[in-house]
């Protein structure tokens, strides 16, 4: 398993700069094991067994830190490691046969410089569906670096805290870093919204309970059927401009981000449903 | 904690006006509905007097300088033209000739533009790319060719970076005095313009060879004087054509020469017309509903009545001219403005009766054309590429044999003509500070479009308050039931609960693929030959019918068995029909504005009152029945044919109605490319049928 997770990791890093951060998730998958439950529930399950009625709670709270204690056990590092070892495997392979084929056409530096520089620096300011390029189009030279730290740490910002909250479910904390890495990244385009509203799927019992779901579905169809007009009409008939075109794109990032916050409380408030389940119902051994 | 820190939450203002709006969402729609018919019935009243808004134009300040010598000399030209006793094959090419000898005659530069006409094509697509995309297909026509004549005559202060265009469509092939004179006038304009000195713009004259039709030529000489091909053209068609009897040989040179961006363009014709007094028409809708810059037609608008003394007018409904309701509605307002008037003296509201039936009509007309996107003339061509053009039409009182009522004609034409270029001549950018959108209620009134779009969002503002009231309804509805039952089937239960709305939306969805399909039919019945419009209408009706069972079939029915039919699904499927439909007139109201509100008026009130017909038989009140027969009554009017055939009845009358009618109008849509076509095809037929869907709902 690990071999195959390294090579997709690091296939997916040498295209897009961007599934980079979803090592976390990965790590955390392999050190936990693929089908461990959450952690947090299963620690709830293992105490509520021993304690009957809730006079016996400081027991069960006893029982819960010994417990704790002996948590990072639980985290075995070995296929981790494992895993990081391939990767680096992969990632020198891939690095040397690139190395070998853009010999002629100015080495490596020049191959870095063009696919992850070009990713990076945000040269190219061609119309697109994310929100960089209006953007860029407007700043002055001199704040052009400062700026275009601010957007790409807009992104590196959110890794730890939601890795910190979520890293009981690395597989949701993979579809987040997804969502946010599709909506804020240089150049994003209609797929990468394919990929994650794809993976949307994979939690449908958790994300039932999705508030305001009826009108982001209409709102994300309405947007992505005026966007294609407003570049007609800014870039074919000349009657609008960029502010249209640039509305429609910052209307779906809105509803992105109305998506992702609705989907992140949904999982938690989910988990919290099945912790007082779990609680008030100890003789259901639920699995 | 989580609980109380909603409750607060929902506390908030915005919030509880939601939750107002909701509750009372009927009234809510019932009101804007009537605002927004009322606000369209409104708008001849708050229109405005038209002004020129580009103060470099200054019309008329200038006096004009064309004499009887600039208009003998269009006189000789008519007179040679008329003269021409050939026949139709080489009609074409010797009166060009003729053209082209005075033209160089008189300094300007000449050449000749080939061109093929396309004749009528069906390609869906072209919807949503630009002008060059219609690359003409060389295999099919190569056998049918015209020849536009085009002269420049290049400013000797300008830069030759922009041009004024004239264009005068004439038909070589049919002839007559009426073709004749409008080349005259621009023939006398054209001899003007090579002698003046404040020419700072170029001007290109093309007669454009109109025998395939007055829109083909300018819109192939548009193409390829806007794209540049970079080929030895100019070697490769020079041609020798043989003339007729005579056998004489010509060599004719083909090729195109540019001068720059054109910032206006005026097209020319000459009607015979059954007026009282000289009268000059314009017309002025382009593709899809856009308009040339109002500038335009204001300084052709004052020139003509100020300077001129002619007439102008621009098309009118003359139906509603003697309809009895305008009648008495203008009378309203006459009496309301009347009122008004009395309460405070500085509000002008008032208008009479007389001038609110013409600018209902004007305006009536004016929607229709825009909605329809077809454009009214060879102007059209020039809006593809952002030029701004009219087209002029004079129509005088006599015939035209008389030599000195032409000559006055010639005079007075050739001087409007002047006055418009000297105007234009004067700007430095391009038009840019008048409207783009608006509405004529005369030809010097207009409304533009801050004005006509709120009776639009009033309009159409009930849809989504509707829709999320009844979504939140379905909400309401479902979860309470479920609390009771044991634990793992809750899990299942209340996740296909939450989802359940997006059985609607498939429906909805399987709806609106049908009606791509059925807007992709005609081009595959339009190519049976020998086929009139009534049988391709009846076959167009059966297919559809057919692939809309087939659809179903497939599609919709497995998946309504597992989860049943409770009460509420028809709720869920009307509030998606909202939806879809809402983002459909938006985005059509971008598109072209005046088709998505004729759109709204036909189908809102149905798309709002639409509830299961059995369930209002169920309630024997007064309220459900009236509703029943107001949805019954709608139904059977908002289906595109039935509503074509009531209107084509109420202004021609029931007895010459033919079902291949229909297809004929929609053949026009589709042939100009028109968006009109796509609404009509994927927005308002879907929305049609899954309201009679909703209406024979099962429950």
């Amino acid at each position: 398993l690990a071999p195959l997770a390294a090579f997709g990791w690091v296939m997916g890093t040498h295209l897009s700069l961007y599934p980079g951060v979803l090592i976390i998730p990965l790590i955390l998958l392999l050190g936990n094991g693929p089908d461990a439950p959450p952690r947090k529930l299963f620690l709830q399950r293992r105490c509520s067994k021993g304690g009957k009625n809730p006079s016996s709670d400081s027991s069960c709270q006893e029982e819960e830190l010994f417990n704790q204690s002996k948590l990072p056990i639980t985290f075995s590092w070995k296929p981790v490691i494992h895993f990081l070892f391939w990767a680096s495997i992969w990632s020198v392979y891939v690095l040397v046969l690139c190395g070998i084929s853009v010999k002629q056409n100015g080495g490596m530096l020049e191959m870095f410089k063009s696919t992850y520089g070009f990713i990076l620096t945000v040269e190219d300011l061609s119309p697109n569906i994310g929100v960089l390029w209006y953007f860029f189009a407007e700043v002055f030279e001199f704040f052009r670096n400062f700026f275009l730290i601010v957007f790409h740490m807009n992104i590196l910002v959110m890794i730890l805290p939601l890795a910190i909250r979520l890293n009981h479910r690395p597989c949701f904390l993979a579809f987040v870093y997804i969502a946010i890495s599709s909506m804020l990244k240089s150049y994003p385009s209609v797929g990468d919204s394919a990929l994650y509203l794809g993976l949307l799927g994979w939690f449908v019992f958790e994300l039932a309970d999705l508030q305001f779901s009826f009108f982001l579905f209409w709102g994300c169809v309405g947007v992505s059927l005026l966007s294609p007009v407003m570049h007609n009409l800014w870039i074919w008939r000349g009657t609008g401009n960029a502010n249209f075109y640039y509305a429609t794109a910052m209307a779906f990032a809105c509803f992105q981000i109305v998506l992702v916050v609705e989907s992140v409380s949904a999982i938690l408030n989910y988990d919290r449903k099945l912790r007082k389940l779990s609680v008030t119902k100890p003789v259901d051994g639920k699995s | 904690m989580a609980e109380t820190e909603v409750s607060k939450k929902r506390k908030r203002p915005i919030v509880r006006l939601a939750v107002l709006l909701l509750s009372h969402s009927v009234l809510v729609s019932v009101i804007c509905c009537t605002a927004g018919v009322f606000g369209l019935l409104l708008l001849p009243v708050l229109a405005k007097n038209t002004y020129i808004s580009e103060n470099a134009l200054m019309p008329g300040s200038a006096s004009s300088m064309l004499s009887n010598q600039e208009v003998s000399e269009a006189n000789k030209l008519i007179k040679e033209l008329n003269n021409l006793h050939s026949n139709p094959l080489g009609a074409t090419t010797e009166s060009h000739g003729i053209i082209a000898k005075y033209m160089s005659n008189l300094g300007a530069q000449v050449n000749n533009h080939k061109f093929h006409p396309q004749l009528n094509q069906f390609h869906p697509l072209h919807f949503f790319s630009g002008p060059d995309s219609g690359v003409m297909q060389e295999n099919s026509t190569r056998s049918l060719y015209g020849i536009n004549t085009v002269g420049i005559i290049r400013a000797p202060r300008g830069d030759g970076k922009e041009a004024i265009v004239l264009v005068t469509p004439y038909n070589a092939v049919k002839g007559g005095v009426r073709e004749t004179l409008s080349l005259g006038i621009a023939y006398s304009v054209f001899s003007l313009l090579t002698r003046v000195t404040w020419l700072a713009k170029d001007i290109i004259w093309l007669v454009a060879d109109s025998q395939y039709g007055e829109y083909a030529p300018v819109a192939a000489w548009l193409r390829d004087y806007h794209t540049p091909a970079f080929s030895n053209l100019d070697s490769l068609n020079t041609e020798t054509c043989h003339v007729g009897n005579n056998n004489f040989e010509s060599k004719i040179s083909y090729g195109i020469r540019r001068s720059g961006t054109m910032a206006a363009a005026l097209v020319l014709g000459v009607a015979y017309g059954n007026e009282n007094e000289d009268t000059l028409g314009i017309y002025a809708e382009a593709s899809n509903g856009q308009m040339p810059n109002l500038d335009l037609i204001n300084i052709v608008h004052y020139l003509a009545v100020h300077r001129q003394g002619l007439r102008v007018k621009v098309e009118q409904f003359h139906w509603l001219l003697n309809s009895k309701w305008v009648k008495s509605l203008g009378e309203v307002f006459e009496s309301l403005g009347k009122m008004v008037k009395t309460l405070n003296p500085d509000w002008k509201l008032g208008i009479s009766a007389a001038d609110y039936v013409e600018g209902a009509a004007t305006l009536a007309s004016s929607l229709y054309h825009q909605a329809l996107g077809v454009p009214t003339g060879p102007h059209g061509a020039f809006r593809d590429y952002q030029v701004d053009a009219i087209t002029l039409e004079f129509s005088l009182r006599i015939s035209f044999d008389r030599l000195d009522r032409r000559n006055d004609f010639l005079l007075h034409g050739g001087r409007l003509i002047e006055g418009v270029i000297r105007s234009v001549n004067n700007l430095l950018e391009k038009f840019h500070q008048s409207f783009f959108l608006y509405l004529l209620t005369s030809p010097s009134k207009f409304v533009s479009v801050g004005v006509y779009m709120i009776a639009f969002a009033l309009l159409v503002a009930p849809l989504p308050v509707v829709a999320a009231s009844l979504y939140a309804k379905t909400l309401d509805l479902n979860p309470t039931s479920e609390k009771d039952k044991s634990a793992t089937s809750n899990e299942l239960g209340s996740v296909l609960q939450s989802w359940k709305w997006l059985n609607s939306v498939k429906t909805v969805f399987v709806v609106h693929f049908w009606g791509a399909t059925v807007s992709l039919l005609p081009y595959f019945i339009s190519q049976i030959p020998d086929s009139d419009p009534t049988t391709n209408f009846s076959v167009w009706i059966l297919l559809s019918i057919l692939s809309l069972e087939i659809l179903r079939w497939i599609l919709v029915s497995p998946s309504s068995h597992i989860y049943g039919l409770p009460q509420g699904e028809w709720a869920t499927l009307k509030s998606a029909t909202i939806s879809s439909f809402f983002i459909g007139l938006g985005l059509m109201s971008v598109i072209n504005f005046a088709t998505a509100e004729i759109g709204a008026l036909l189908m809102v009130p149905m798309a709002l009152m639409a509830h299961p017909l059995k369930l209002d038989v169920r309630g024997q009140s007064l309220r459900s029945i009236l509703r029943m027969i107001c949805n019954l009554v709608l139904g059977v009017i908002s289906f595109p044919p039935a509503t074509f055939f009531v209107f084509k009845g109420v202004i021609e009358g029931f007895s010459g109605i033919n079902a291949g009618d229909f297809w004929n109008w929609v053949e026009s849509l589709w042939a100009w490319n028109s968006a009109t076509y796509l609404y009509i095809g994927m927005v308002h037929l879907p929305c049609w049928v899954l309201c009679v869907q909703i209406l024979l709902h099962p429950c």
